[in-house]
């Protein structure tokens, strides 16, 4: 069955925006450009791609956690009428290793596997029926290892290793850090609160799955369309593993059907690119089932964390001893970065004079511990916030006023000793959620639960650093173009996996050069048309693209007006002012079109290019250099308060969320309709991670691979969402901005773990929260004759 | 994912399906919504090389014969029974139950006869198992369980919604047998095997659900737990039958039906006879739902514990009981004596 599609365009598909005359201004609600094409399903996702003579390419995945690899049989899928190709690792030329930084991943496994996800061969088959097929009658050797399913089997002396070679063996990285002493604790404090807290392995669970498309062009090119966060690092991990020259290789990425950190790094890249070098110049697609991402694709890590704390009686934080330990899976994936953001992140926004952190990234035979955004500070927080609660309740001091007597201002050193030069609004939120009436008036709020039911309201105090910290340079390189015909183009270096930053380049854009939306075209992410601007992640995309690309529209505004002021022949551009479609001399109103102005103008006079590095903390704490280059520490945060209200359902156990109030620093705000969406997303999100979703792995399989057993929230499990900005100007930031791509992801878990603490008098240490664990929690309170 | 092909016959008729059944054998599945089918063929633990859609066989509005009872075709579409005036007055609890199915697309595929029919699910089982888990277990033919790796049996769940109402309400199935047609309890439907769930023959059909008139100061009662708002199988779900007696105090008949929790629906026998000839109070009721609780054995499953699944029982059951208690005592959706 031959696909009977045109052959693909590659250029981005864009719709006319519903609102195209008006001229963007910065802080204004405007619709999102991607808004229509997307809910008219006419937009073109990476999914989307087909074409002429195509053939589908897909894995053979090991199915089971660790062994030995001895011989895969191609022979029978071969055969197969139908079938193109049959390739194992030995089709590969490079390095058949692909990962961020430690290069652990194979492309198709060579030595051994690792997780039941890991690909041994790739099918390249006419139709998809026959690559099922085909992949059914691929099989292979094994010879079965025994595997470690815990933190704690993998890191017993005598535990089967995950990687040989590995001189860590099973420890991916050790993170720690020491300021002050916390060994005599006992001594200086007046109280203490020791716990350990567990959350689970969590799925990303975006509506698009991995999905690429990829062509040997007929110069020797190799095309790559793929669903990504990572575009330019994506060229490189590819060119590495499949041993070609980067230059070879052109990655482009459309809109992603969301990602949230799944896409942070190679999925189907690497494959697809293996696949199209032997499909005689066919287009090559793949894309992964809903199944297949579960069982293949990157996680967030599941976290065991112990944390003691320790106060003076009046509040003030004293010391703080952390222990982390995250189940990274297999591969490195990002897992030495994320834990290295816990670490950063395990104190929270507090000052606390003393603190020993110390944190284990741990390969198992689990599927992949990799991005997920929150990116390890999710259960930080998680940890870190209930600890500030028990605390309290041992100090009996208000939480909230506990939270604000330590928290961070501008000019303290945070706890991991980096003193906080940027804009630091976590007073103001907490003030703020000091003030609602959600919070005033819980107490006649909780007094009405009603029989059956009790309620709670609970708290948390949220930061989250944005950008890579100070090693691997954050930067980001703009460019624009006055076309030939007049019109503007942006060309975004940044993915937009569905935040909406795309549609901000054209805000910032549109303001600069006073042009209307019709009058702008994007240019999404493509290794050879735009410029390589880092990963579509840490909370940085606006704000480090947003400052080149200011940068880049300055420019190329101060040439158009300077050549309009000499072809108009007054002396100052001063005078010359940019309106949509033309230049306007003010004092006579001469006027001179853009398209007519391009044409005076060389091609390299009409683009304008603009780096932009981030800053760093330039403060050097005490940790080894290996950490410094995985992420520690950063300069620049953002700040949240959050406050949920429940109402617990003593019969069965359901945690039902009221009310949510999310209190945010993340600076000026570009375009509050996205912000709130970042927001409100996050706290969806976040919601589940609290209540409800888990990947259940049973000795590394994966029990709850669909949507009927991954629980994600649904509408009607998504309370009332207020969202309240507190715009404190950032100067480093473009019109004053900071990230919030990730910050309010952290909040809904330990904010919610608080209230049902509040509601039901009990904690629960393992999360998510589901109403089996409620109930055993409230039933063992009541049998210790606690109150009923 | 893809469904696999197969050969699509659409008879216009019971009679003419349970042709095609006979001359297609095993080799054949019935599809009436398809909502369960579908997806277990996507995930290739069904692979019919014929699909027998009974889609073009007309169906009847639900009616009332001379004695009062009622008939649904099992064909109904699931909003449809549940939004029916006939099966809202009649029999409030198939009502509830068939709303309480899946999401409204899903009611709005599904029949009542699919319902009834539903296969027992478990999370080893109804998923693709391309990737992992290949070895078939019991319920796929296989020697082996992955979830009582120990065990000789399967133990998957008899998850539908309809059928503890079903039983409540003493509703049995018209069951199309070649060319005869004979009528069993919907009770008496179910094997307790997970692997061979149903008591029919190879090649028999349910064509009507036949619900007894209602009786006076009685009412049934359904309720479901399930982890989300919507969509979502149930954890637990229970449908309970109370009849009064004359002076409207003492429990005259009782039924205590518990799904989704074994691989068939569950009678809480001793429960219910206990209620028998008490006097309905709260502490009575208190005292069903506990012994229901106990008596009741959940199987083992990957979700959630079998002591959480007991005290969700025992609230459900007390919950079902205080309501039919409510309705039944005050005439509430009962016909007049
Ligand atoms: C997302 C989702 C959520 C769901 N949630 C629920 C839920 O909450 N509760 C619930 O109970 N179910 C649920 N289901 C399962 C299913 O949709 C319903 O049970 C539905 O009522 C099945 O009816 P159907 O007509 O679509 O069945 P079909 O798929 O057509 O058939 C189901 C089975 O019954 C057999 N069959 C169908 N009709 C007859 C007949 N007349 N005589 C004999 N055998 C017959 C078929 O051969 C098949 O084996 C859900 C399904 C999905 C996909
Ligand atoms: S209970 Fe065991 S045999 Fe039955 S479906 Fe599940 S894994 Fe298979």
């Amino acid at each position: 069955m031959k696909n009977k599609d045109k052959p693909p365009e590659l250029q981005p598909f864009f719709d006319k925006n519903i609102a195209g005359d008006v001229v963007p201004s910065i802080g204004i609600s405007m619709p999102r450009i991607d808004a229509y094409a997307k809910v008219t399903g006419r937009e073109r996702y990476a999914a989307d791609y087909y074409g002429f003579d195509m053939i589908w390419a897909g894995v053979k995945r090991a199915g089971i956690p660790h062994a030995r690899l001895k011989s895969v049989n191609t022979q029978a899928a071969e055969n197969l009428p139908g079938v193109i190709a049959v390739l194992t690792h030995k089709n590969i030329s490079g390095s058949n290793r692909q990962g961020v930084i430690r290069k652990d991943q194979p492309v198709l496994v060579d030595d051994k596997v690792r997780h039941c996800g890991d690909a041994v061969a790739l099918v390249l088959a006419e139709d998809k029926e026959t690559l099922a097929k085909a992949i059914k009658l691929t099989s292979a050797d094994f010879e079965p290892l025994p595997g470690v399913f815990t933190t704690e089997t993998a890191l017993e002396e005598n535990a089967p290793l995950v990687h040989e070679d590995h001189p860590g063996g099973n420890v991916l990285l050790k993170a720690s850090l020491e300021i002050g002493s916390v060994q005599s604790a006992k001594e200086h404090c007046d109280v203490l609160v020791e716990a350990c807290f567990e959350t689970p392995l969590v799925e990303h669970a975006y509506l698009e799955t991995e999905a690429g498309w990829a062509q040997l062009k007929e110069d020797g090119k190799l095309e790559i369309v793929a669903s990504t966060q990572t575009p330019f690092r994506d060229r490189m991990e590819v060119a590495d593993a499949l041993g070609l020259e980067p230059e070879r290789i052109r990655m482009i990425a459309p809109y992603a059907g969301g990602a949230f950190g799944g896409k942070d790094g190679v999925t189907v890249q690497s494959l697809l690119g293996l696949a199209a070098l032997h499909a005689n110049g066919r287009p090559v697609k793949m894309w992964w089932s809903r199944e297949e991402s579960f069982i293949a694709g990157t996680k967030r890590h599941a976290a065991r964390m112990y944390y003691r704390l320790g106060a003076k009686a009046d509040g003030s934080l004293h010391s703080l001893d952390t222990r982390l330990y995250f189940d990274t899976g297999p591969y490195d994936h990002l897992g030495g970065v994320v834990i290295t953001l816990a670490l950063e992140h395990s104190g929270g926004p507090y000052r606390i004079p003393n603190v020993s952190f110390k944190g284990w990234a741990v390969y198992t035979n689990n599927p992949i511990g990799g991005a997920f955004r929150g990116f390890g500070v999710a259960q930080v927080t998680a940890a870190m916030e209930q600890m500030m609660d028990m605390l309290a309740e041992k100090l009996a001091m208000d939480p909230l006023k506990l939270r604000l007597k330590n928290a961070v201002r501008k000019g303290d050193k945070n706890c991991v000793g980096v003193t906080l030069t940027h804009s630091t609004g976590l007073v103001e939120c907490l003030e703020a959620v000091a003030r609602h009436p959600l919070w005033t008036e819980r107490a006649a709020w909780k007094s009405k639960a009603g029989p059956f039911k009790r309620r709670g309201a609970g708290i948390v105090a949220l930061m989250h650093a944005s950008g890579y910290g100070p090693v691997v340079p954050d930067v980001a390189n703009a460019k624009v173009e006055l076309t030939a015909e007049g019109k503007i183009k942006v060309y975004c270096g940044v993915v937009d996996m569905g935040q909406g930053n795309a549609a901000t380049n054209l805000q910032i854009a549109g303001s600069i050069l006073c042009q209307n939306v019709d009058r702008i075209e994007l240019i999404l992410p493509d290794t050879d048309r735009t410029l390589p601007s880092g990963s579509a992640s840490a909370s940085r995309c606006t704000y480090t693209f947003g400052n080149a690309l200011i940068g880049a529209c300055e420019t190329l505004k101060l040439r158009i007006l300077q050549r309009a002021a000499d072809l108009l022949m007054v002396d100052d551009c001063d005078e010359t002012a940019l309106i949509p479609g033309a230049v306007r001399h003010l004092p006579t109103g001469r006027e001179i079109p853009l398209h007519r102005l391009a044409t005076f103008m060389n091609e390299s006079e009409r683009t304008a290019t603009q780096r932009f590095r981030a800053p760093t903390a330039k403060e050097i704490p005490p940790v080894g250099n290996e950490i410094r280059l995985h992420g520690f520490p950063h300069t620049l945060f953002s700040y949240g308060a959050h406050l949920v209200r429940v109402e617990v359902n003593e019969l069965t156990g359901v945690v039902d969320v009221k009310r949510y109030l999310s209190v945010s620093d993340c600076g000026k705000i570009i375009n509050p309709h996205v912000y709130e969406q970042q927001i409100q997303g996050a706290i969806a999100q976040g919601i589940g991670y609290a209540l409800s979703e888990e990947v259940q792995v049973n000795e590394g399989k994966v029990l709850t691979a669909d949507l009927a057993t991954f629980i994600i929230p649904a509408a009607s499990d998504v309370p009332e969402i207020e969202s309240q900005p507190v715009e404190i100007y950032e100067p480093s930031g473009p019109y004053g901005l900071k990230g919030v791509g990730e910050i309010a992801t952290n909040g809904p878990l330990p904010a919610i773990a608080n209230a049902v603490a509040d509601a039901c008098g009990v904690r629960i240490f393992r999360s998510p929260l589901t109403p089996s664990r409620v109930l055993r929690a409230l039933r063992e309170r009541l049998s210790e004759g606690g109150v009923h | 994912m893809q469904l696999p092909r197969f050969d699509l016959k659409r008879p216009s008729s019971f009679h003419e399906a349970v042709r095609l059944l006979v001359e297609y054998g095993n080799a054949a599945k019935i599809s009436a919504g398809g909502t369960d089918l579908l997806p277990r063929m996507k995930y290739r633990i069904a692979a019919p090389a014929t699909v027998i859609s009974l889609k073009r066989i007309p169906v009847s509005e639900p009616f009332q014969d001379s004695e009062g009872n009622l008939h649904v075709h099992a064909l109904v579409r699931l909003s449809d029974a549940a939004s029916s005036n006939l099966v809202r007055t009649n029999a409030p609890a198939l009502a509830d139950a068939a709303l309480a199915v899946g999401s409204e697309q899903i009611r709005n595929m599904g029949t009542l006869g699919g319902n009834v029919c539903l296969e027992p699910r478990c999370h080893y089982y109804n998923q693709s198992h391309a990737y992992q888990f290949m070895d078939p277990c019991f319920k796929r033919g296989g020697n082996l369980c992955y979830l009582v790796p120990k065990g000789n049996r399967c133990w998957a769940l008899a998850c539908s919604d309809t059928v503890p109402a079903l039983i409540g309400l003493r509703a049995a199935a018209v069951v199309q047998s070649g060319d005869r047609e004979y009528t069993i309890p919907v009770e008496e439907l179910f094997t307790g095997d997970p692997v061979r769930p149903l008591c029919l023959g190879e090649t028999d059909l349910i064509t009507d659900i036949v619900v007894p008139a209602a009786r006076p100061r009685t009412a049934v009662v359904f309720r479901k737990l399930s982890p989300r708002g919507g969509i979502d199988f149930a954890t637990v779900n229970c449908a309970v039958m109370l009849k009064l007696s004359e002076d409207r105090e003492a429990c005259e008949d009782a039924i205590i039906a518990i799904g989704a929790v074994s691989g068939k629906p569950m009678r809480a026998g001793q429960a219910e006879k206990n209620l028998l000839g008490r006097k309905i109070a709260p502490d009575v009721i208190h005292e069903a739902a506990g012994r229901t609780a106990s008596e009741i054995r959940p199987s083992m499953r990957c979700d959630c514990s079998i002591s959480y699944l007991r005290k969700c029982i025992e609230s459900l059951t007390q919950a079902a009981l205080e309501t039919a208690y409510q309705r039944a005592s005050s005439g509430d959706g009962v016909k007049p004596d």
